[in-house]
């Protein structure tokens, strides 16, 4: 293991952290609050000094390999929470330590579940950076990273590789430099549109921004305590967020091909189609299963309601406009299922994805064409294409961790004294960064009232979620650390 | 009998044969072949000048003259020592050049890239070769002929017609065809009849239809009211010759190949969605009948050896399959295959020299179909700038009764021109003509013009 190179890179990142504070600081100040600026102040000054002595301590050579890549995005991703946790102890937004790491975890994993009690009440800096961190995270810290710094050189492509979601990352241009720039420009790109587009609904500058960052990003963290409910009077202002929502769930790489001019890629793409063909089907079940059970009576109200949810849960936002709580089993079932789908490949989503799903299932079912035709060479096909079987190996590897880490991430929460319910749907809300459960943790609820130490399980679970397992359980692996 | 001047560049299986056989016709034959000892075993035993070293230098192509030779081929196994050789021969003034590639001949858009690039006449692909005799074979039971045009784009098929089919119950006009493809004449008897749109067939008549590849078994299927049986057709051996039989039947019937290496086995079961690829020995009968061979229609053996390729075919006999087919790559055993009873032998060698023969006999004319012993012909056409017919409307152009622009195959594009249509040059057609008639096609459409004798 060469370290040098690993605190250098470390060390560059911390600095580009800092350099991130200053927006919200700039917020605080704008909005004259006290507390606020001191903090962000504080603590970009301390990230700062950390990154200046982390690249003092890795001064020299030192080749990049891949147990180095998996361990910079590792740590980079640890550091960034407990950086970002500073403001919120610093300002005294929040107590304790532990719950400053899990609300900054929670932002940059986009998953959105939140230990503030009173949001509404917090300074809008805090609250900007909740959102603002999100968004760093959302198309992925180290790809911001590979973006702005262009001479990472040669490992800079397996780095990109580790934290784009999906069991493939396509490059869309020649260097990964510029692959990353791309995205990052996209992503910008959509952001200026959303914020636009919100604010000529009638919603201020800062609403509008924040609510655009964690839309974007998959996130779900609201500066209001009642989510997106809040602009009710608007109804417009939820269905563009359920555009934007839909679109952050889909592949990057493929709006990329629009502005190539090759737009009917998007609409020809397999995962996008079968993406779109399940947020459709279950919002029209829920919207069914609301009104015929009377939940609702206005058959609109209902559509766009089960629609919002339907899609904030898919995408793994976590957003909400209406309490699901309270609906029927049925609706809550698909729901929670919908949590463990998640969106497509190389979007800002979370959770399995729609692709690996796809590429699961067929594997299973060749492999049950196997048991009765021993003699059969098949192939995995998605959309007529063969998908290489290094790459189904993965996803069937992929499925196995997922779903044991859920599974003792629910046994371990269940040593709080919760519900099963709750302490299941809190593991993956977590695991697959979507943000609510049920229960205990239904959309309306937060995560305040669990231990510190099913806190600190539910910030691994986030992290291992984002980086879809594989980085993290290496960290885990015996040989990983041998010669 | 004039004599010709032939080179052939490269003693394997394939220029060997042509060798011999040319030489055999009377003709002038050189042989360049880069192993001594293969070449001195040649001028043993044909009739031949054999030249030892290298087709590519042109020292070499020198002192085998091919300056002013008829046809230069480039049949050795090297494909890019081929077209090398091939330019360089065109240059030292080779009157005319056929060159084998196998891969790279299989897309149409690629060989029109390779003739220009390379100013090939002929190219000569034994894998592209095989698979058509093959398909051919496979859907003999109506269709008594396919030939490929455009490189493989357009087909040009006879079938055979009964009192149910489209073709006898309403005269032409009254059938709606499918497009790019139409009916280019009727065989009655020994007459030949380029139908009108009043005219209708008659049962037991012949139909030549011509049309994109793509479409024309949808015509056919049409046309001779066909019940479509899926054939079930079992392939032994998993090379590119396999591939490209399997490419072309993905729709039309439900093909299981068996191949022996696994790593080939999963190339090409990620290649077809559709096809049963098996994993196992082509001989193993145990497995033959656990996937139920004896119920195929087809049986081809396309491994790489004959001892199998004969093997499989017994065992396939044995269990009662009715076609079955052999590759044969050592030609000179054929007639003891069919002493067993595999009459459906073919060799690559042979199809490549029987491709040459051809287009020697076709006054050096690539492309082109003969019809009742040369009384009309199906021939390919490129429309050059100096063409007259470039740049003008079939209706301006007034063709004759016995010449009928068939089809234009323009990039992608494949159509059946009508009269207000307009050919361009790059345009491909495809013409079907009465031999009284082929002055007008030799004045319409020349051939490229910097080159003598066409």
């Amino acid at each position: 293991m060469n370290l040098q190179p690993v605190l250098r890179f470390l060390g560059r990142l911390v600095l580009v952290l800092a350099a991130a504070q200053i927006f919200p600081l700039v917020c605080s100040i704008l909005y004259g609050e006290g507390n606020a600026t001191v903090a962000f102040f504080a603590s970009a000054v301390c990230s700062a000094a950390l990154g200046g002595v982390l690249i003092g301590l890795g001064r020299g050579d030192g080749q990049l390999y891949r147990r180095e890549g998996i361990l910079i995005v590792v740590l980079g991703w640890v550091l960034a929470s407990t950086l970002g946790a500073l403001p919120y102890l610093l300002s005294g937004a929040l107590g304790s330590p532990v719950d400053a790491l899990f609300e900054s975890a929670s932002g940059f994993t986009t998953t959105g579940s939140t230990v503030f009690l009173d949001i509404a009440g917090q300074e809008r800096g805090i609250l900007f950076w909740r959102s603002f961190t999100q968004w760093l995270g959302g198309m992925g810290i180290i790809v911001l990273f590979v973006a702005l710094l262009p001479e990472i050189g040669p490992g800079a492509n397996f780095l990109y590789k580790l934290e784009v979601p999906g069991p493939t990352a396509e490059g869309l241009s020649p260097r990964i430099h510029d692959t990353a720039a791309v995205l990052w420009r996209l992503y910008l790109g959509l952001t200026l549109v959303q914020t636009v587009v919100l604010m000529l609904l009638g919603m201020g500058l800062y609403d509008a921004l924040t609510h655009t960052f964690s839309t974007l990003s998959s996130g779900g963290f609201s500066p209001r305590n009642e989510s997106v409910a809040a602009f009710e009077g608007t109804p417009a202002i939820a269905l563009v967020i359920i555009l934007f929502m839909v679109l952050a769930g889909g592949n990057f790489s493929l709006y990329y091909g629009i502005r190539q001019g090759r737009g009917w890629n998007l609409l020809r793409d397999p995962e996008f189609r079968l993406y779109l063909t399940i947020l459709g089907g279950a919002s029209l079940a829920i919207a069914w299963q609301l009104l015929a059970s009377g939940t609702y009576e206005a058959p609109g109200r209902a559509a766009v309601d089960s629609a919002f949810q339907v899609v904030s849960v898919m995408t793994t936002t976590g957003f909400a406009t209406a309490d699901f709580e309270g609906w029927p089993a049925f609706s809550k079932v698909l729901l929670v299922g919908l949590m463990f789908v998640g969106g497509c490949a190389g979007s800002t989503a979370g959770s399995m994805k729609v692709m690996r799903m796809v590429i699961g299932l067929k594997s299973a079912m060749r492999e049950v064409r196997y048991t009765f035709r021993p003699n059969t060479m098949a192939a995995v096909f998605v959309g007529g294409k063969a998908v290489p079987d290094p790459i189904v190996r993965s996803v069937a590897g992929f499925f196995v961790l997922f779903i044991t880490c859920w599974g003792l991430g629910t046994i371990l929460l269940t040593l709080d004294g919760h519900s099963l319910l709750t302490s299941a749907t809190a593991a993956i809300a977590t695991l697959g960064n979507v943000g609510p459960g049920l229960e205990m943790v239904g959309p309306v609820e937060n995560f305040a009232f669990f231990s510190d130490w099913a806190k600190l399980v539910m910030i691994l679970l986030m992290w291992v979620g984002r980086l879809e397992v594989y980085a993290i359980a290496a960290l885990f692996h015996l040989r990983f650390w041998k010669g | 009998m004039d004599r010709k001047r032939y080179v052939v560049m490269g003693a394997g299986q394939v220029g060997l044969q042509l060798a011999e056989s040319l030489s055999k016709g009377g003709h002038n034959v050189t042989v360049i072949e880069r192993n001594p000892e293969t070449g001195q075993r040649i001028d043993e035993e044909l009739d031949v000048q054999v030249i030892i070293g290298n087709g590519a230098e042109v020292q070499i192509l020198e002192s085998a003259r091919v300056e002013g030779c008829d046809l230069f081929m480039a049949v050795s196994s090297g494909e890019e020592a081929n077209l090398a050789a091939s330019l360089l021969a065109k240059r030292l003034g080779a009157l005319r050049t056929a060159v084998r590639v196998e891969t790279a001949a299989h897309e149409a858009t690629h060989r029109k890239i390779y003739e220009e690039v390379f100013d090939v006449d002929v190219l000569l692909s034994t894998q592209f070769l095989t698979s058509t005799r093959v398909l051919n074979h496979i859907r003999g039971h109506n269709t008594m002929a396919v030939e490929y045009f455009a490189g493989g784009k357009v087909e040009l098929r006879k079938i055979s017609l009964d009192d149910s089919s489209l073709l006898t119950e309403k005269p032409l006009r009254d059938v709606s065809l499918p497009e790019g493809s139409l009916v280019v004449a009727f065989y009655r008897g020994e007459e030949l009849i380029i139908p009108s749109g009043d005219d209708r067939a008659e049962p037991g008549d012949e139909a030549l239809i011509l049309g994109e590849t793509e479409v024309i078994s949808d015509f056919e299927r049409m046309v001779s009211n066909r019940k479509d049986k899926r054939q079930r057709i079992f392939i032994a051996g998993g090379g590119p010759v396999t591939e490209l039989v399997a490419l072309s039947l993905k729709r039309m019937a439900s093909v299981k190949i068996i191949e022996k290496e696994r790593e080939r086995a999963r190339e090409l079961a990620a290649t077809f969605p559709r096809h049963e690829v098996l994993l196992g020995d082509t001989t193993d009968l145990p497995l033959l009948k656990a996937e139920r061979l004896d119920r195929a229609d087809y049986f081809i053996a396309l491994t790489g050896h004959d001892e199998t390729n004969l093997m499989a075919c017994l065992l396939a006999q044995e269990l009662g399959v009715p076609n079955v087919m052999a590759l044969l790559h050592r030609s000179e055993t054929s007639d003891l295959w069919r002493r067993l009873g595999l009459v459906h032998v073919f060799s690559p060698r042979a199809l490549a020299n029987q491709r040459i023969h051809e287009y020697i006999e076709n006054g050096y004319s690539a492309n082109i179909v003969s019809l009742r012993r040369g009384t009309a012909q199906v021939m390919e056409r490129w429309l050059y700038k100096a063409s007259p017919a470039a740049g003008v409307t079939l209706a301006e152009m007034t063709p004759p009764r016995g010449m009928r622009v068939g089809v234009v195959v323009r990039g992608k594009k494949v159509f059946v021109p009508r009269g207000k249509d307009r050919l361009e040059v790059g345009d491909r057609v495809i013409l079907f003509v009465h031999e009284s008639e082929l002055g007008t096609v030799q004045l319409l459409f020349p051939g490229r013009p910097d080159r003598a004798g066409d």
